[in-house]
């Protein structure tokens, strides 16, 4: 029992001793925040932040009056920081004076304590007691006075002290009252600390921030009227697809497990009371309800909707189960971080894509990283400093003032470059109807006016940079990196805003530059042009220079200058011809602006009319067609005609030779006139047919001759003409010609009207000896033989048998050889067996033997060079076979294939 | 000067033609003109020319070859005809 009494107040010590360490702790706390608060003092705390973050909400507002939803969202801002300020400071005074209680109570403490009072008040009790006793005793009235006095004095302190005491009691029962609210401004989450309402939310953009300060504002009411305080919320939806690697959580025999698909069909749903040893398995296997009850605390997990509470351990254990768990912290994060002694400002993620900013300490920061991979880190809170606050304080409004006035300055500059666009509007449209050149000056000018004002703009710009960094901007850029950036883009947005026509202007100006100097060089053209007109007057075309103008007449010189100018001029009559495949293009009559109206207006009328088109097409491809075909008609008849004149030329050309033949020919007989008639009988080419003809010129040629001829040189006397016979061989004429002298023969012997074809040889033979009848009777002249032999080389004595080859060649037969009057001649059989003699086109006269190799080819190059056939001879074949056996050579029969022999025998006549 | 599409020209017959299409074939480009009545109005006459750069300078010629023409007046067709309203 005694045990138990000794035991007791032990317990009850204890108790106490619990109870009065707890209020010690609470004491000190409270003496800390006191400490604190002294420390930093009010003017210290930073209200600047807010009070610039107002000032910017209410610049944002001025500048976005145009803009009534950005107004409303950045009131919004403003009321927001406004009620943030409003707040700090009640709340920081409330904690204030209940720091000043506490002062209170601990002087009361340390000097005047309850105790004190009593014992005092006890002291005094005794001394009245005897004071009344000793006034009860005394008899002197003046000593019973002194002790009433003493009496009273004693009562009065009694009363006094007793009044203290009941001071000092309320006194008590109120700190015990400020110890539990002291208590509940604990539990307050830390994030209502100034310092956590960080101003550089605002990098965030205006609406997006609003949606994070307002969600912001959320997590403050709840965690001011929270009193549960809880970890991260980590929260995991497990897919619902049929993938066997999907992990379902299901009971079994009252545990939960979790497993894949195949575990659960093919273990539990097939094996209802399998074992499970798997030891995968058994990782697996772990129950979500397992772990929250081994590892309890208060960071809520989420997984399928389900909540867990467990330690941090447990979420680790979670983590490393369901490596897929999301973080998704709440304001349980927050108001669960130390952040009364921050190292670093944090983003934290939030719902909806939001993110707040947070100061937390070192360890939380670790913390905070290894559960939440997406958080960022922002910045180090070290250097947070007085000196700072105060400058930012002192460059704020300073900063906002100079702003001010710069986004004034370039509001007005801006409505100056407004008015100079709107006039430049004006004048540009005035500017295709009058002098482009002076309204283009105009342009200039209004130009360099802008160009100066923004100049001005630049120049405040580079003054407020200036100013910034004057400004500390290192300190500036450090503690407001966020808003210093606003500050610089909305002014560079400004003056880029004010830049914008500028661009357009100057685009416009290089237009219009473009558009007069293409004007001037026309110019210079068109008085290039009037003065080669003046100056080149003539009449070799007629030319054009523009539309609708009048073509005047210039000569080549001025023609050709013109063309120098204009790549594409209009040449009308002379030159047309020469041109005419050429499609010239006099205009591009548009200007620029016109063309890029007109292209949408044509393209769109394009459409519309697309069958049209279509038909158009069509017209022109017929009729383009039509015309194609009629002029490759045109062209194959022309080419006709032209085949038809050159053949008639060439036939015109061997008449000639013919003719020139002929001529020589008669020349020769002439050369004997008195001794040799001559009938020569002619054939016409188209008789002999080409190419025959075209090379030999001369079909047929029978020239009767009498020994005679020899002399034919000797006397060059021409030929008498009535002595030659001459008639045409064509098929559908037949004509004689006998010549005067020979009326008697043709009369005696051949019917000249007869065809060719019926001209037989028989009629041959009986013109040949009529015509030599008639030469003997006309021309009885004794031959000098002695002279003869001089004539030989160069002519021929070809009597009697005719030959025809059977390309046409004929030859004339040599009787006279027979007759022995060619004796006399020197007549080289070997050389001139069967040759043909040519005149060459110097005089000379050359032969090229039929047995000669390519013999045609050299007559044929001969007649090209320009030589004359004058006679072909013939050899009856037998005979040159004979004369060439007779000489031991062996006759190639081939060669005289070549030659067909139309008259074995010889004409048989003697002159 | 060098043409482009939609641009308007006056020939040498003196009448004024849109560059209405174009079309390349067998390296060469072609158009097809249609007659216009000062931008106002498309006229029913039409021409194919093909444009050949020379110097510098844009050339158009009239189709000599009927092969020619036949094949650039389908690629035409098929062009017009493939335009959508």
């Amino acid at each position: 029992m005694n045990n138990e009494l000794d035991k007791e107040p032990t317990k009850i010590d204890e108790e106490l001793k619990k109870i009065e360490d707890e209020l010690d702790i609470i004491k000190k706390r409270i003496t800390a925040y006191y400490e604190e608060f002294i420390a930093k003092g009010m003017e210290n705390v930073d209200f600047v932040g807010y009070e610039r973050l107002i000032l910017e909400a209410n610049l944002a507002i001025e500048e976005r009056k145009a803009f009534p939803d950005e107004v409303k969202q950045y009131e919004e801002i403003r009321e927001f920081y406004i009620k943030e300020i409003t707040d700090i400071i009640n709340s920081t005074l409330q904690l204030e004076n209940k720091i000043t209680y506490e002062q209170y109570f601990e002087k009361v403490k340390e000097e005047k304590t309850i105790l004190n009072l009593k014992a005092r008040l006890k002291v005094l009790e005794e001394a009245i007691i005897k004071v009344t006793e000793e006034i009860k005793k005394e008899k002197d009235p003046n000593e019973i006075k002194r002790l009433e006095a003493q009496l009273q004095s004693h009562t009065n302190a009694k009363n006094k002290i007793n009044v203290m005491i009941a001071a000092q009691e309320n006194l008590i029962k109120k700190l015990d009252k400020d110890i539990s609210e002291l208590n509940k401004v604990e539990s307050l989450p830390e994030e209502i600390q100034i310092d956590d309402i960080s101003p550089f939310v605002l990098d965030i953009e205006p609406v997006a921030n609003v949606a994070a300060l307002s969600y912001h504002d959320k997590i403050i009411q709840k965690a001011k009227n929270s009193k549960v305080v809880k970890g991260p919320k980590l929260k995991i939806n497990l897919p619902n697809s049929e993938a066997d690697n999907n992990i379902y959580r299901f009971k079994f025999d009252g545990v939960s497990y979790v497993g894949n698909r195949t575990f659960l069909n093919q273990t539990l749903i097939n094996n209802p009371n399998i074992q499970i040893d798997d030891p995968q398995f058994n990782l697996k296997a772990i129950s979500l309800e397992g772990i929250a009850n081994n590892y309890k605390g208060y960071n809520e997990v989420n997984i399928n909707n389900q909540n867990f509470y467990v330690s941090k351990k447990g979420i680790e254990k979670y983590r490393e189960f369901f490596p897929q768990l999301t973080f998704i912290p709440d304001y349980k994060v927050i108001s669960n971080l130390d952040t009364k002694y921050p190292d670093y400002s944090v983003d934290v993620p939030l719902e909806r894509g939001n993110y707040i900013t947070v100061n937390v300490s070192k360890k939380d920061f670790e913390w905070l990283q290894n559960i939440t991979p997406a958080i960022s880190f922002r910045k180090k809170i070290k250097g947070y400093l007085k000196e700072t606050t105060e400058n930012l304080k002192k460059s704020i409004p300073e900063l906002s003032e100079k702003k001010l006035n710069i986004i004034n300055l370039i509001r007005n500059k801006s409505s100056i470059i407004k008015d100079k666009i709107q006039n430049k509007q004006i004048l540009i449209n005035a500017l295709f109807h009058v002098d482009r050149l002076f309204i283009a000056e105009k342009l200039i000018d209004i130009e360099t006016v802008i160009a100066d004002e923004v100049l001005q703009i630049k120049n405040y710009l580079e003054k407020f940079q200036e100013a910034t960094q004057s400004n500390k901007e290192e300190t500036i850029s450090y503690l407001f990196e966020g808003n210093t950036y606003i500050i610089r883009k909305s002014l560079v947005e400004s003056l880029n805003q004010s830049l914008l026509p500028l661009e357009s202007l100057k685009k416009e100006r290089e237009r219009v530059s473009d558009l007069l100097l293409e004007k001037t060089k026309n110019r210079n053209k068109a008085i290039e042009a009037d003065l080669i007109f003046k100056e080149e007057k003539g009449n070799y075309c007629y030319v054009s220079i523009a539309t609708g103008s009048i073509p005047k007449g210039v000569t080549k010189e001025g023609y050709e200058k013109l063309l120098a100018i204009y790549p594409n001029l209009i040449a009308n009559e002379t030159l047309k011809q020469a041109v005419i495949e050429k499609t010239k293009v006099v205009t591009a009559a548009l200007n620029i602006k016109e063309k890029e109206k007109s292209i949408t207006d044509i393209r769109q009328k394009l459409i519309e009319k697309k069958k049209n088109t279509l038909s158009s097409l069509n017209k022109f491809y017929e009729k383009q067609k039509e015309k194609i075909q009629k002029m490759h008609q045109e062209f194959k008849e022309n080419q006709k005609i032209k085949n038809a004149m050159k053949q008639q030329d060439a036939i015109k050309k061997n008449k000639e030779k013919i003719e020139r033949l002929y001529k020589q020919q008669e020349e020769l007989s002439t050369a004997d006139s008195n001794k040799i008639n001559v009938l020569r009988v002619r054939h016409t080419a188209q008789n002999l047919g080409l190419p025959t003809a075209a090379i030999l010129g001369v079909a047929l040629t029978v020239a009767l001759t009498s020994a005679s001829l020899a002399s034919a040189e000797k006397t060059q006397k021409p030929l008498e003409a009535e002595t030659a016979i001459e008639f045409n061989l064509d098929n559908t004429e037949t004509v004689g010609v006998l010549e005067k002298g020979l009326d008697n023969l043709t009369q005696q012997t051949i019917d000249l009207t007869t065809n060719v074809n019926n001209l037989t040889q028989q009629s041959l033979l009986n013109l040949k000896k009529a015509a030599l009848e008639i030469a003997k009777s006309v021309n009885d002249k004794e031959i000098n033989t002695e002279k003869s032999d001089k004539v030989v080389e160069s002519n021929f004595i070809n009597v009697g048998d005719t030959f025809k080859s059977v390309d046409g060649l004929v030859a004339s037969s040599r009787d006279d050889l027979e007759q022995g009057k060619m004796q006399s001649l020197k007549y080289d059989i070997e050389m001139t067996a069967v040759k043909i003699d040519l005149r060459l086109a110097n005089g000379s006269i050359t032969s090229v033997s039929i047995f000669e190799e390519n013999a045609q080819d050299k007559v044929l190059n001969l007649i090209n060079e320009g030589a004359e056939v004058i006679a072909y001879l013939g050899y009856p074949q037998e005979n040159l076979d004979e004369y060439l056996k007779s000489k031991g050579q062996i006759v190639e029969t081939g060669r005289f294939k070549n030659i067909e022999k139309t008259e074995q025998k010889g004409l048989g006549g003697r002159s | 000067m060098r043409y482009e599409l939609y641009d308007i020209i006056t020939l040498d017959d003196d009448k004024q033609y849109v560059l209405s299409y174009e079309a390349f074939y067998n390296e060469k480009k072609y158009y097809l003109l249609i007659e216009t009545n000062d931008q106002e109005e498309l006229l029913e006459g039409a021409m194919l020319v093909r444009s050949e750069i020379e110097n510098d300078q844009t050339n158009l010629y009239m189709i000599q070859d009927e092969q020619e023409l036949e094949t650039v007046h389908n690629i035409f067709q098929k062009l017009i005809e493939a335009e959508e309203k």
